[in-house]
């Protein structure tokens, strides 16, 4: 067919809207902040000075706040990822094997609900009626049952706080890993588990010999995902402790928004936002390769 | 089939414990209902229905999601047929460049989205927020669009070429109907993200009348500073739509999640 060969030029007409919107707020952005981040700007002034890589050296040199807040980042981002994956696998290995089920499709979504909700309500939700010290669900629960000992101060203690807005965290992604993995789990073909039946193979050994490294790209994908949002994520921390107590739930995104429009430090704010842009573009890129091969 | 692992009592004893589990998933937001009861009952949620900004914080929300649907499907849509079904060079790179914003956090921006949309005098404004909101989302949208319109058959688009058929007669055609499931799933997605956006609104929006709903707890909280529970009533009652869309579209919205990507 001489058709399929010929050149639309037609295209480039179809797809310049949606560039045009990357263009004002994307990629000029992108360029605008680097600019930004060689000179010392606060952001409202009309004079921007040229001090050219001075924010990025005091950044990765002298700011334990900075460095506090991307080990903060990495710690959240541990927890998500051990806890929202494996709860997310079993939940819809689970979901899976129950598909047939009435109702089961309901429960399943009672479990992506937090995903879906906005994520001001979930963090208002534990920040009081979940965590409050001496109303909060969880303490009153703790007392019933008799572990009154483990009461906390979930949200004002220095060293639970962190784990508090994370299990926060994990509760908005375990249902997002789970639908993931249900996805993936629905592509395994039929023969090969009825084959491994047949040869007489248990629950367990299917799940470990069959299952799960039948779905390696879903692991890769849950995992990448995972962490982006992590790095994303700004909403649930700046609604339930905007970082604090002291510092001890600052993230880079919050940390990033206190220079730029709290303490308008926006040169350096810039190079935070340069340097966390670079980290994300490169897993994305990761990403981008993964589905593009398929 | 996965299903047929285990047997019947097996996955009696299963559906027992994930019912156990949901049910301790249901705890927090059972207890944000709770509280919103508390004092008042359901009066508190009159009482914030009566409050004279709620109907200017559901508008301006509203206004915020459906301007960012209405675009962002619109721009996608085409970019996504002529990426999927068109032929012109730089094809393969350009859509590299158009989900390279999949990933980047809106955070990541603060510094140049504040400027340019002070600079187009959209401060304060629910088109101010849209528009860069539109931009976040074009990544992930182009990625299940395209996907899905792979998956139209080439065939069609020849018989209609022979035809004499424009690309605008195969967009409205073709692409507008098959490809039905992509545009829903897309428009859903877009329509929750935007009503649950909360960092763009926090950076560009100032006034009190102008706030979405996401940020009424700013108001909300000084307006009663100790009567939570009307707060937490306004929550229940933001809420109520995200979970309703999502209940009757439970299916799109579960296939849609990685862009239609996920293959084993």
């Amino acid at each position: 067919m001489k058709l399929k060969s010929k050149i639309d030029w037609v295209g480039y007409l179809y797809i310049l809207p949606a560039f045009i919107f990357l263009g004002v707020f994307i990629f000029y952005g992108i360029g605008y902040n680097f600019f930004v981040s060689l000179t010392n700007w606060n952001g409202v002034s009309d004079t921007k000075e040229f001090v050219g890589f001075e924010n990025y050296t005091k950044l990765l040199t002298q700011d334990q706040n900075f460095i506090n807040s991307l080990i903060n980042t990495v710690k959240i981002a541990a927890m998500v990822l051990v806890v929202a994956t494996i709860v997310g696998f079993l939940l819809a290995l689970v979901f899976t094997i129950l598909q047939k089920m009435k109702g089961v499709n309901l429960l399943k979504g009672l479990f992506f609900i937090p995903h879906i909700m906005s994520q001001m309500v979930i963090g208002l939700t534990f920040k009081g009626p979940v965590f409050n010290q001496n109303f909060g669900f969880l303490n009153n629960f703790l007392e019933t049952i008799g572990l009154g000992l483990l009461k906390q101060n979930w949200m004002g203690d220095l060293s639970i706080v962190l784990f508090s807005v994370g299990g926060t965290f994990i509760y908005t992604q375990i249902g997002f890993a789970m639908v993931i993995y249900i996805t993936g789990l629905l592509t395994i073909p039929e023969e090969t588990i009825d084959a491994a039946k047949i040869d007489g193979a248990g629950f367990w050994q299917i799940v470990t010999k069959i299952i799960l490294p039948q779905i390696s790209t879903t692991h890769t994908m849950v995992f990448i995902y995972l962490m982006v949002n992590t790095i994303k994520q700004f909403d649930l921390i700046w609604i339930m402790t905007e970082g604090g107590p002291g510092s001890a739930t600052e993230l880079v995104s919050t940390y990033n928004y206190r220079q730029a429009m709290i303490f308008y430090n926006q040169g350096y704010a810039a190079a935070i936002s340069v340097i966390v842009l670079m980290l994300v573009l490169a897993i994305s890129s990761v990403v981008i390769s993964i589905q593009l091969k398929e | 089939m996965i299903e047929s692992i285990v047997n019947k009592r097996t996955k009696r004893i299963l559906l027992a414990f994930t019912i156990f589990l949901a049910a301790i998933f249901a705890m927090p937001l059972y207890n944000l209902f709770k509280r919103s009861l508390g004092f008042a009952g359901f009066e508190n949620y009159t009482k914030v229905i009566q409050l004279e900004y709620f109907d200017a914080f559901f508008v301006n929300s509203l206004l915020i999601a459906c301007s960012t649907l209405v675009i962002r499907i619109a721009v996608v849509s085409l970019a996504a047929y002529a990426f999927s079904k068109m032929k012109f060079p730089g094809r393969n790179q350009l859509f590299v460049i158009g989900i390279i914003g999949l990933f980047t956090p809106p955070f990541t921006l603060l510094v140049s989205l504040f400027q340019t949309v002070k600079g187009m005098n959209l401060l304060d404004s629910w088109i101010g927020v849209s528009l860069p909101l539109v931009s976040f989302g074009i990544g992930f949208n182009l990625l299940l669009f395209k996907n899905y319109f792979d998956t139209i058959p080439n065939e069609l688009f020849e018989a209609a070429d022979i035809d004499g058929a424009s690309h605008w007669d195969k967009f409205r055609n073709i692409i507008l109907p098959l490809g039905r499931p992509a545009i829903i799933t897309g428009s859903i997605f877009t329509f929750i993200n935007s009503w649950n956006e909360f960092f763009l609104p926090l950076l560009l929006v100032r006034q009190t009348k102008n706030f979405p709903l996401t940020l009424s707890p700013y108001f909300f909280v000084s307006a009663y500073t100790s009567d939570y529970s009307k707060v937490y009533a306004a929550m229940i009652l933001i809420s109520i739509p995200i979970i309703l869309v999502y209940l009757i579209n439970q299916r799109f919205v579960e296939s849609g999640l990685t862009g239609g990507a996920v293959k084993g």
